[in-house]
């Protein structure tokens, strides 16, 4: 068994890139910067064909390579158009173009996201992906073309998407970032700002613990049951205000989640000098409903997160950089 | 780059002395035949007057007791740089440099003519006007295009009747739709410039990245060419898509040397028009960036998106209109004693009034004589009459624009190779400069780099059209060679020789 992780480097791909090492295959972690905190480090550039690699590295990597994980992609809150389509789509087609020539592939796994369905109405599940949804920001927008391209580009090729939630967790060799996905809440959370919640937060937030994540990945990559899309996120099923309050709970904050529609306006016409992207803002309106059934449709066990993952994030966090996080 | 040949034989504008190769070699890869350029230069000029004499009639400067380029050898300019530059600056908000960046590769503002009244009052008189002109654009796009439709009717009928008499009428009605067509695509582009550059100031203010966003939300609101390749029956001699198998501008398409100037792109083809992407980002732009405040830069992109589909319209009128004469003119020229091979040396005027002149021949002669030395002599940069000396400046150095957003990287190929594929490495199409007939060669390239055009060229609008990277205006395009592997980012215009 042979893995190239493509995206290797990062909080995912390096706790993906464990889980395939632990369970006894070659692992090379592909990334921009060509580190790699587990197995072998290749630099490439999934917006060049060839994921930018020199023939002679892509036909080495090639050689009995069977599986490759798409972990690769931007969790910018600010990402743009271009990042979007620059890394997320053409990144895709790229991968995928890799994969078609690598003769022995008996798995090609993508990492999604529970946000390529955006703002869809109504329940959910894994079949649905183009269905006429809004988009809150471009991460969202960018996650769904890579998995759009994938559905209709990679025909013939072993694929299998894994859409996942927000993931957080201290189980990865590489930590959490604080300005990326969840923890770029903190800013305005720690200030004692008012944060709005439709509804008060009490809607899933899709969370998910990183180990308990890239365990899925593996099973994603090595079982030969189950459909094209998986989706998993913590089976507990934390709310987002639940999930917002324990991760503040480590600095003793209790944040102040409000449900007021007009502190939305508020905070993103603020959102400049409060320092937090504007699009984060609209991650308080309800997000979409994904039928509970999916984790039901797993082919496996679905995996269970430490019951203080979200606390742990946050105090991972704050010792790292407690008082940076606190000034942003 | 070389100085004028003596053979120029052009007037200069007595107001707008500056003219620029500019988007021009969009028209021509090389050269028009003096009937071609009477039948765009002219109309055209004409119709930079008419515009501004119905923004400011009450200025003089738009007056002139001639028009520039009645000739046509050795000078290619097509739009008049120093007119856009100059209605520009007599609009509130915009700059001349506005639309130089739109149609003329970022080149300098020419200097501004003295004494010209350029207060404010001036410049907020002309608004209301130019928003009128725009509300007209699309009533008068359908009024020209019917005109045109029953002109294409009548024209075939008289070809195959052999009733000569008609010509004369359809002739005379054939040159109000062509100066009516291009003066209106002349109105469509110049009011892209204010309101792109309206559109610009507020995306800065209310986007956080407004330069990011700007190439994917920018996009024609129809798909003009796709659609006309598509629906079009191409083989009905003098139908609306028969003119899609010649030359663009050039009437005297099938005679050398116009001939030799052809592109290699025009062909007969089939499912070419670009699928309407679903969730493209210009559709999700607004739901990322609109809540709330960029409720009106949503509506004035989606004008401009309209504007971009007008202007291609404007542009397939008005070639429609030309391929008129491109059949009309050989049977008129049997009708007035002008020889087949003489009449692409005589402008419409002279054709049209050939009793009014004696020796038509001699003209013609002497133009042919002209022309074979012109075609000798490289082509001027720019034309600047104000500035002794300024004609035989250097070509400047230019960095590519990108004009359609992504990244692509490929294999060059060039010109008539980019008809057809074979494999399935992606294709990126590089040349001098491309007009909409590059149509059908589109579902064969991945992207395509030219050495010439702006932001708002013709190859820019129908790129977005159909989401392919495209960077254009830059220097180096043409010492890329068929082969080498490149990468193109077509937002920020960069272009990366890989092998």
């Amino acid at each position: 068994m042979k893995t190239l992780v493509i995206g290797g480097s990062g909080f995912i791909g390096a706790a993906v890139a464990q889980r395939f090492e632990d369970a006894g295959s070659e692992v090379v972690c592909m990334s921009r910067r060509g580190v790699a905190p587990v197995g072998r480090a290749i630099a490439g550039d999934v917006t060049a064909r060839g994921l930018g690699l020199g023939q002679a590295d892509a036909e080495e990597l090639r050689e009995g390579l069977t599986h490759i994980v798409s972990c690769f992609g931007s969790v910018d809150w600010k990402l743009g158009p271009r990042g979007a389509m620059e890394i997320h789509r053409e990144g895709t087609r790229n991968a995928i173009r890799f994969a078609r020539d690598c003769p022995g592939l008996e798995r090609f796994v993508h990492l999604s996201s529970v946000l390529v369905l955006g703002r869809a109405e109504g329940r959910v599940g894994n079949r649905e992906l183009d269905i006429g949804q809004d988009f809150r920001s471009w991460y969202e927008y960018g996650k769904f073309m890579a998995e759009r391209v994938l559905r209709e580009d990679a025909d013939g090729l072993p694929w299998r998407a894994l859409r996942v939630g927000p993931i957080v967790g201290t189980s990865s060799p590489v930590p959490v970032a604080p300005d990326d996905g969840l923890p770029a809440t903190l800013p305005t959370l720690l200030r004692g700002y008012p944060f709005h919640l439709e509804g008060g937060g009490h809607f899933p937030s899709y969370a998910g613990e990183v180990g308990p994540a890239a365990d899925m990945v593996l099973a994603a990559a090595t079982s030969s049951e189950g459909g094209r899309t998986w989706t998993w996120f913590d089976p507990e099923r934390p709310s987002m205000a639940e999930v917002l309050t324990r991760l503040c709970a480590p600095w003793g904050v209790v944040p102040r989640i409000v449900d007021v529609p007009a502190m939305r306006w508020i905070a993103r016409a603020a959102s400049r000098r409060l320092g937090i992207p504007r699009s984060i803002v609209t991650y308080g309106d309800r997000w979409v409903d994904i039928d509970p059934g999916v984790l039901d449709e797993l082919p496996v066990e679905p995996a269970r997160c430490a019951p203080d993952y979200v606390e742990a994030t946050g105090a991972a966090l704050r010792d790292r950089s407690g008082r940076a996080v606190l000034a942003a | 780059m070389s100085a004028l040949s003596p053979t120029l034989d052009t007037d200069p504008h007595p107001t707008f002395e500056v003219y620029s190769a500019g988007n021009f070699a969009e028209v021509a890869p090389d050269r028009l035949s003096v009937m071609a350029w009477s039948l765009v230069g002219d109309p055209v000029e004409r119709g930079n007057r008419a515009l501004a004499r119905r923004l400011w009639p009450n200025a003089t400067w738009y007056t002139g007791s001639h028009y520039a380029f009645v000739g046509y050898f050795n000078c290619r300019p097509y739009h008049n740089l120093a007119t856009y530059c100059h209605i520009a600056e007599q609009l509130p908000v915009v700059t001349a440099a506005d639309a130089t960046s739109s149609y003329f590769e970022d080149h300098p503002v020419p200097p501004r003519r003295p004494g010209l009244d350029d207060g404010i009052l001036a410049r907020v008189r002309g608004l209301p006007r130019l928003a009128r002109e725009a509300l007209t654009l699309r009533s008068r796009l359908t009024e020209v295009e019917g005109r045109i439709a029953e002109l294409e009717m009548r024209v075939g009928r008289i070809l195959d009747s052999g009733n000569m008499l008609a010509l004369g009428e359809v002739l005379g009605e054939a040159r109000t739709a062509l100066d009516d067509v291009w003066g209106l695509h002349y109105s469509i582009t110049m009011q892209l410039v204010p309101l792109r550059a309206i559109q610009r100031r507020m995306g800065k203010r209310l986007c956080e990245d407004w330069d990011a966003l700007e190439p994917w939300v920018n996009v024609p609101d129809e798909l003009v060419w796709g659609s006309l390749y598509d629906t079009v029956p191409l083989d009905r001699p003098l139908g609306p898509g028969d003119f899609l198998d010649h030359g663009f501008y050039e009437v005297a398409d099938d005679r050398a040397p116009w001939s030799g100037f052809r592109t290699g792109h025009s062909a007969a083809p089939a499912g070419v028009a670009a699928a309407v992407e679903r969730s493209s980002p210009r559709d999700v732009a607004w739901q990322i960036e609109r809540p709330g405040s960029a409720f009106g830069l949503e509506h004035l992109t989606r004008f401009v998106g309209q504007g971009m589909s007008w202007r291609e319209m404007s542009k397939s009128l008005s070639m429609r209109c030309l391929h008129l004469f491109r059949r009309m003119l050989p049977r008129l020229a049997e009708i007035v004693g002008v020889a087949d091979e003489d009449w692409p040396y005589l402008t419409i005027g002279e054709l049209s009034d050939a009793h009014l002149h004696d020796d038509l021949a001699g003209l013609a002669a002497q133009r042919r004589a002209a022309c074979e030395e012109a075609l000798l002599s490289e082509m001027p940069e720019l034309l600047d009459f104000s500035r002794p000396g300024a004609l035989a400046a250097a070509a400047p150095e230019r960095l590519g624009r990108g004009v359609s957003a992504g990244c692509v990287t490929g294999v060059v190929v060039c010109d008539g190779a980019a008809n057809g594929r074979s494999g399935n490495d992606p294709r990126i199409l590089v040349c001098d400069s491309v007009d909409a007939d590059v149509e059908p060669a589109l579902p064969h390239i991945d992207g395509i780099v030219t050495a010439r055009g702006s932001a708002l060229s013709h190859v820019a609008i129908l790129m977005r059209e159909h989401g392919i990277p495209a960077v254009v205006g830059h220097s180096e395009a043409l010492r890329l060679k068929p082969g080498q592997t490149i990468s193109i980012n077509g937002t920020t215009g960069e272009v990366r020789v890989l092998e």
